[in-house]
Parts: C-alpha cells; sequence; structure tokens
C-alpha cells in the first residue's frame, strides 16, 4: 500500500468523520464550537465581572480577556479532546485494525488531522471575534496554521502513545482525564502567567504545550509572531513526541495486536 | 477445472513454510511489561507448523472446530499478524471480510462503502465508479443512508461482502460470512464468487458449513489445534472436519450414561462395548415415555462398512449400529430407526419387527442392534432417530410400550456427487423411487411406432 493511498484514506475518513461526528445533535457541526463559546463566556464572566482579572493589554479590559481566553482554549480544548478521544482509538477500531492491511498510524493519523481542521476552524472563529472587537489584522496571523499545525502533531505523539497503552492498560481512562485537568490549569489558558509568582512562572515555562498555547495568544492578541527560540522549542518537542509514539507503537505492533 | 496444482508450482499467491503463530497470553498489562523487560512472555500457540500454497483462481477451503486457528490464518495473509515463525509469502491485494464490523459506526451505509473502500486500497475515483454497483448488490436501498449503527449483522455482511468482491482483490478471504443472512442472499453470493474465481480472484473461505465448502471450494485443509488435521478435496476435507468434531460427543458422555452400572467392564465374545462407546453417539436424557425399562445407550454409524462421521456418498449404505440395555426383562421388544429430512418431512421408518422378528430381552442384559439402509435418498441433510418400543401385535394399533427414543441423535449428510463417478444423481426430489421409462413411440394417425434413435 502506497503512501498516496494511505493518505487518501487518512484525509477523506478525516473530514467524514468530522462532518458526521455530530450529525445526529440538534446544532449539527456548530456543536465543537458550542462546547468551548459556553467554557468561555463562564471563565469570561467570573474572571472580568466576579474575580476582576489583572490583564495587562492594550484595549478595554473585559474585551481583551474574552479573546485572551478565546486564544488558549479555542486549540487547547481541540487538543486535549484529541488526546482524550485516542485511548479508546486502537480497542474501538480492533477489527478494522485486524483485518485490513493498514497500519494502526492511519487512525491516529485521520484523529489527529480531524483535530487540526477543526483547530483551524475555531482559530477563524477566534480572529473573526478579534476583529470584530479589536479591529486589527495583523500579518502574524499567518503564522497561526503553522503554529497549530505543531500543536497537532505534539497531540499525534501523545495521542498514539496513549492509544497504544491504552490497549496494555485498561484503565488508563480514569488517569488520562485526571491528567488533562491538571495540565489544563497548569497552562496559561484563563489566566496570565504574568500574575503567577516569578518561580511558578519558570515552572509554566516547562510546560511542553505552553510554546504552541503562548504562541497563538501572542499572534491573536498582539500581533506578535514566536521568535526564532520559540519556533525552534515547538518543533523539537513535537518531533519529540512523535518519535516517542510511532516509536512505541512500532516497538509494540505485535504484542498490541495479540491483545487487542 | 481451472487449476491444477502441478503445473502452477512456481506461481502460488498464498505460499506458507512452517508457519507458526503464537499469541501472547495473560493479560495485557503483563504482555506490556515481558515486552518492556524484554522478558519472554507466556505464548499460546494457534498456528504450528502450517505448510500450504494456494494458486491463482483457487478457492480454497478451511474447515476446523473453534479455535482450531482458522482466523488467525486468515489474519496472517492480511498481514494484520506477523508470523511468529516460518515464513509466509502473499502476492497481490487482499481483503478480509468476516462478521466483525470494519464499518465506522456513525457513517452511514453509503459513505461507508467509500470509507472502507479506501481502506482496501482503491483510489476515490475507482470507488466512485463502483458505488452504483456495489450498492445494488448490496439491495439495501433506503437503509444505505442511515447510519450503519442500525444494521443488523445481515445487512452488515451485505454492505461487507458487496462492497469487497467490487473492489476486485487479487485475494478475497472470507470467514464465517454466510452464516448469516438470507439463503437467497448467500446463493448471489455464492454465484458471485464462482464469477470473480473465473477472472482468476483466488478464494480463501472459512466455514463450518460442509456444504457450503463443498459447494464452493477445489480442495482445503481442515484445522484441528493449529495443525493440518487434513489437507486434500473439499469433500476430504468435509469428512476430516466432521470426524475432528467427534459428532460432539466424546468419553465424558460416555462415562456419565454407563458409570452407575458399570457396563463397560461386560464384555460379549470379542465385542467390547467400551470400545464401542468410545466414537459412539450417546443419546442425551431424553423425555419419560410409557417405561424406563430399556435404555438406549449408543449409537455408531458406518458407511460402507467403515466407521463414519455422517457423510455419504447417494447410493451408500449405511449402517446403524445401537446397543439398547433391559433394566427389566421383556418379550416381544422391537427396535428401529426413523430417517427424517432436515425440514421435517419423514423419508423412511423402519425396524426389527419389519425386518426380522420381535426379540426378548432380560434383565441387565446389553443388546447389539443393526440396521442397514441403502441410501437412495437425494442430496441434503437428514437426521436420525432411534427407538425401542413394544408393540401391542394384537391389536396392531400403537397402544404398546415405548421404552426409550433418541430423537435426532445423529445428522446424515448425503451427497451428490460421487468422487469416482462424477455424475449426478439421476433424480429430482427426496426419494430415488425405483422407475422405468419405456422407449418413446409416436403416434401417427393411428398407428404407434418407434421413434428413430440417434
Amino acid at each position: 500500500m502506497n503512501i498516496v493511498l494511505i493518505w487518501d484514506y487518512v484525509w477523506r475518513n478525516a473530514l467524514m468523520q468530522l462532518r458526521y461526528r455530530h450529525a445526529g445533535s440538534f446544532f449539527g457541526p456548530f456543536w465543537f464550537l458550542l462546547s468551548p463559546f459556553a467554557q468561555i463566556a463562564i471563565y469570561s464572566l467570573v474572571f472580568t465581572r466576579i474575580m476582576e482579572a489583572r490583564i495587562q493589554a492594550p484595549g478595554g479590559l473585559s474585551l481583551s480577556f474574552t479573546v485572551y481566553l478565546c486564544a488558549g482554549l479555542m486549540p487547547w480544548v481541540a487538543f486535549s479532546e484529541h488526546i482524550a478521544r485516542s485511548q479508546t482509538i486502537l480497542t474501538q477500531n480492533a477489527s478494522f485494525i485486524l483485518n485490513s492491511a493498514l497500519p494502526e498510524q492511519v487512525l491516529v493519523l485521520r484523529d489527529a488531522l480531524e483535530s487540526f481542521i477543526l483547530s483551524l476552524l475555531s482559530m477563524l472563529f477566534v480572529l473573526g471575534l478579534s476583529l470584530f472587537l479589536d479591529n486589527a489584522f495583523s500579518l502574524s496571523w499567518l503564522a497561526l496554521p503553522a503554529v497549530i499545525l505543531l500543536l497537532s502533531v505534539l497531540g499525534l505523539g501523545i495521542g498514539t502513545l496513549v492509544a497504544v497503552l491504552a490497549v496494555f492498560l485498561r484503565d488508563l481512562g480514569p488517569t488520562l482525564s485526571l491528567v488533562l485537568r491538571v495540565w489544563f490549569w497548569g497552562t496559561p489558558i484563563v489566566y496570565a502567567p504574568s500574575i503567577l509568582p516569578e518561580s511558578m512562572q519558570r515552572l509554566v515555562q516547562l510546560n511542553p504545550v505552553y510554546p504552541y498555547i503562548h504562541g497563538t495568544q501572542q499572534i491573536v492578541l498582539y500581533g506578535k509572531f514566536p521568535n526564532s527560540n520559540e519556533w525552534f522549542a515547538m518543533c523539537s518537542i513535537s518531533m519529540f513526541a512523535l518519535i516517542v509514539g510511532f516509536g512505541a507503537l512500532h516497538y509494540l505492533r505485535n504484542e498490541l495486536r495479540d491483545v487487542l | 477445472m481451472s487449476t491444477s496444482p502441478a503445473n502452477m508450482e512456481s506461481s502460488s499467491v498464498i505460499h506458507a513454510s512452517r508457519l507458526g503463530k503464537a499469541y501472547v497470553s495473560g493479560s495485557p498489562g503483563r504482555a506490556l511489561l515481558d515486552r518492556l523487560l524484554t522478558r519472554t512472555p507466556k505464548r499460546l500457540d494457534a498456528l504450528i507448523d502450517l505448510d500450504l500454497k494456494i494458486y491463482p483462481g483457487e478457492c480454497f477451503g478451511v474447515m476446523g472446530p473453534n479455535g482450531s486457528g482458522k482466523s488467525t490464518l486468515l489474519r496472517l495473509i492480511t498481514g494484520a499478524f506477523r508470523p511468529t515463525t516460518g515464513k509466509l509469502d502473499v502476492r497481490g491485494r487482499v481483503v478480509l471480510l468476516d462478521l466483525g464490523t470494519i464499518f465506522n459506526p456513525d457513517l452511514t451505509g453509503r459513505e461507508n462503502i467509500v470509507a472502507t473502500a479506501l481502506a482496501t486500497g482503491l483510489r476515490h475515483s475507482d470507488i466512485q465508479e463502483r458505488l452504483p454497483a456495489i450498492m445494488a448488490f448490496s439491495e439495501l436501498r433506503e437503509s444505505l443512508d442511515n447510519p450503519v449503527r442500525s444494521y443488523s449483522t445481515g445487512m452488515l455482511m451485505r454492505l461487507g461482502f458487496s462492497l469487497f468482491v467490487h473492489t476486485q482483490p487479487d485475494i478475497l478471504l472470507l470467514d464465517e460470512v454466510f452464516a448469516v443472512g438470507d439463503a437467497r442472499f448467500i446463493l448471489k453470493c455464492i454465484e458471485k464468487i464462482r464469477e470473480l474465481k473465473k477472472l482468476g480472484t483466488t478464494i480463501v473461505f472459512v466455514s463450518h458449513d460442509g456444504n457450503a465448502i463443498r459447494e464452493l471450494c477445489d480442495r482445503g485443509i481442515t484445522l484441528k489445534g493449529g495443525r493440518v488435521y487434513r489437507e486434500g478435496s473439499s469433500l476430504e476435507i468435509v469428512e476430516a472436519y466432521h470426524a475432528s468434531l467427534g459428532l460432539g460427543h466424546h468419553q465424558d458422555d460416555t462415562q456419565q450414561s454407563t458409570g452407575e452400572d458399570d457396563k463397560s467392564t461386560q464384555e460379549l465374545a470379542d465385542f467390547s462395548i467400551e470400545e464401542f462407546m468410545r466414537d459412539a453417539v450417546v443419546p442425551n436424557e431424553s423425555e419419560a415415555l410409557h417405561s424406563q425399562d430399556i435404555k438406549i445407550v449408543g449409537v455408531k454409524l458406518y458407511r460402507n462398512d467403515r466407521p463414519s462421521s455422517g457423510v455419504f456418498m447417494h447410493g451408500d449404505t449405511c449402517t446403524v449400529n445401537w446397543i439398547i440395555h433391559a433394566h427389566r426383562s421383556h418379550s416381544g421388544v422391537t427396535s428401529g430407526i426413523h430417517l427424517h429430512s432436515v425440514t421435517g418431512a419423514y423419508v423412511f421408518g423402519t425396524s426389527y419387527i419389519h425386518l426380522d422378528t420381535p426379540f426378548d430381552v432380560k434383565e441387565g442384559n446389553d443388546y447389539l442392534l443393526t440396521i442397514s439402509i441403502q441410501l437412495l435418498v437425494g442430496p441434503g441433510n437428514y437426521v436420525l432417530s432411534v427407538g425401542v418400543a413394544k408393540p401391542n401385535l394384537d391389536t396392531h394399533s400403537q397402544n404398546g410400550l415405548q421404552f426409550d427414543r433418541a430423537v435426532s441423535i445423529t445428522e446424515l449428510q448425503v451427497m451428490q456427487f460421487d468422487l469416482t463417478a462424477a455424475e449426478p444423481v439421476p433424480f429430482f426430489g427426496l426419494v430415488k423411487l425405483p422407475a422405468k421409462a419405456m422407449t418413446p413411440l409416436m403416434i401417427q394417425g393411428n398407428q404407434i411406432d418407434l421413434i428413430k434413435r440417434r
């Protein structure tokens, strides 16, 4: 099976799955936006009206906070949902894996691609919101797809590792949702890193997903391109995750199919 | 026959040599730990030392009891599993259809055709081209626009079969697909398979259904415990399969029914009940009849004087041996057999009172009874029942005593073709009645005349 055919399978299936993941629901394809929007509304309300968030940003405080929140939350939601979904992708598709000559990679690739498209779409909404509120277009927005792509690759790597481990460790689910929850609050999404004490700020920068989220926030909010260090960090983290994920899959392939 | 293995030696599409597959057994967590610590895991052999060559355009049957390695073999051929030992060469594009669904439950039938066909290695444009043919073959009509999660297993089979045969694979693997689906669609599938075979598609067909195997396959193997139990013509493997099942009754049952009476120690001349019972069929506990005085202990079939697993040729002599045990003495006892078709028609029945004479039994003794019948019946499946009773000879009515009845104790499969004389059975219907035809006569005015024979 050559790479063209595999790619044909992956992207067409990703599109179909994207289209039909919520086919049965009333809101149809807009459902995937509804959940993050609800979250954004709640956080905006809590942090701007009730707790008065301290964000030093140009423009009105409450409006900027909403944009800031969107810029970080949208990619995070796609990223974390992709990882959460990964844990069942191999067990749910056991029959497919055991009956076809296609490698497991097509399944994880399919979901990663779906997540990438989802993030891109949601970022379009964020940019639209930003235009509406701040009325400022920035050339740096063109870097956004690249950052989202690198984040999706990180998701692909971690997702693959999770998918493989979930086959062997059937009780991975609860642990994973706890990890994702802690990870969410350990990432400056609903708060700005500047409100943290200095020691914590350094700790936050060790968070592997921080460069990506920080990148999208900088692009959307301040129109700033990520600098070369940040690009380097994102590329190397994504590559590392990909190598670990696919390496685990390759290393455990035979055992994986035996216990599936 | 389109294939002749002898002169196609070099061009096998599937070639296994000393092929073995062992699964990692035990808990998945344990398997992971073993792998990480590079320890040798506990393994379970699913397939051992398999040698196999399958040639283009062949329909190869695979039979065997559950867990004998049939599905493992297919998954090795698709490449889903790698051989643990030995070698396997497969040439061409392979698709495997079984009853596990490979469809995405959220997508509709139509979308799943596209999504799944992509996984078989077809280009999107090719699939679009074949979509109408696939949809028409499946006969699913409006259901094709419903999500696959609402499909029954029969519908899933229709969708899968329609899709896979239209992807024009080089090798088509079918795993027990005809266990679901209605008879008419299955016939259509069988026609389609024949068509593919003519086009050169190699088919590997796994089934428990001897008729389907004989219908479709040229040759094949019967697996047992991961090894080749028998390799040969489809008829041979069907017979071997029946033998490998031991008709479902084994010594455990035997001991259960003979244990309390300790009959197994009794011997009659050079006849050993123990030996007889080793591969005899033991009736299940039957319903209470008038009297429990005489019980049927075991039944055994012979085909032309050799022990039979239940597969017969039309015209074969089927000898039924059975042993009864008398718990009380009786005189004027008869015992007989009944043959029913699987569709329920009572084909034939006879007993000692018809063929010989009623006999007396003495308390505590066992009796070996034998009736031979020539199977002048049409091809198909039949069930044999055995009974023992004491007829009321005065009135010739049915008011006698029924002691025991082993209903449908064993199945007879009567086949249409003889291996040696490849001639079809020269009649239609269930039974071959004695029949004769006169030379056709031509009527000319008031006269009749012999017609000229070519």
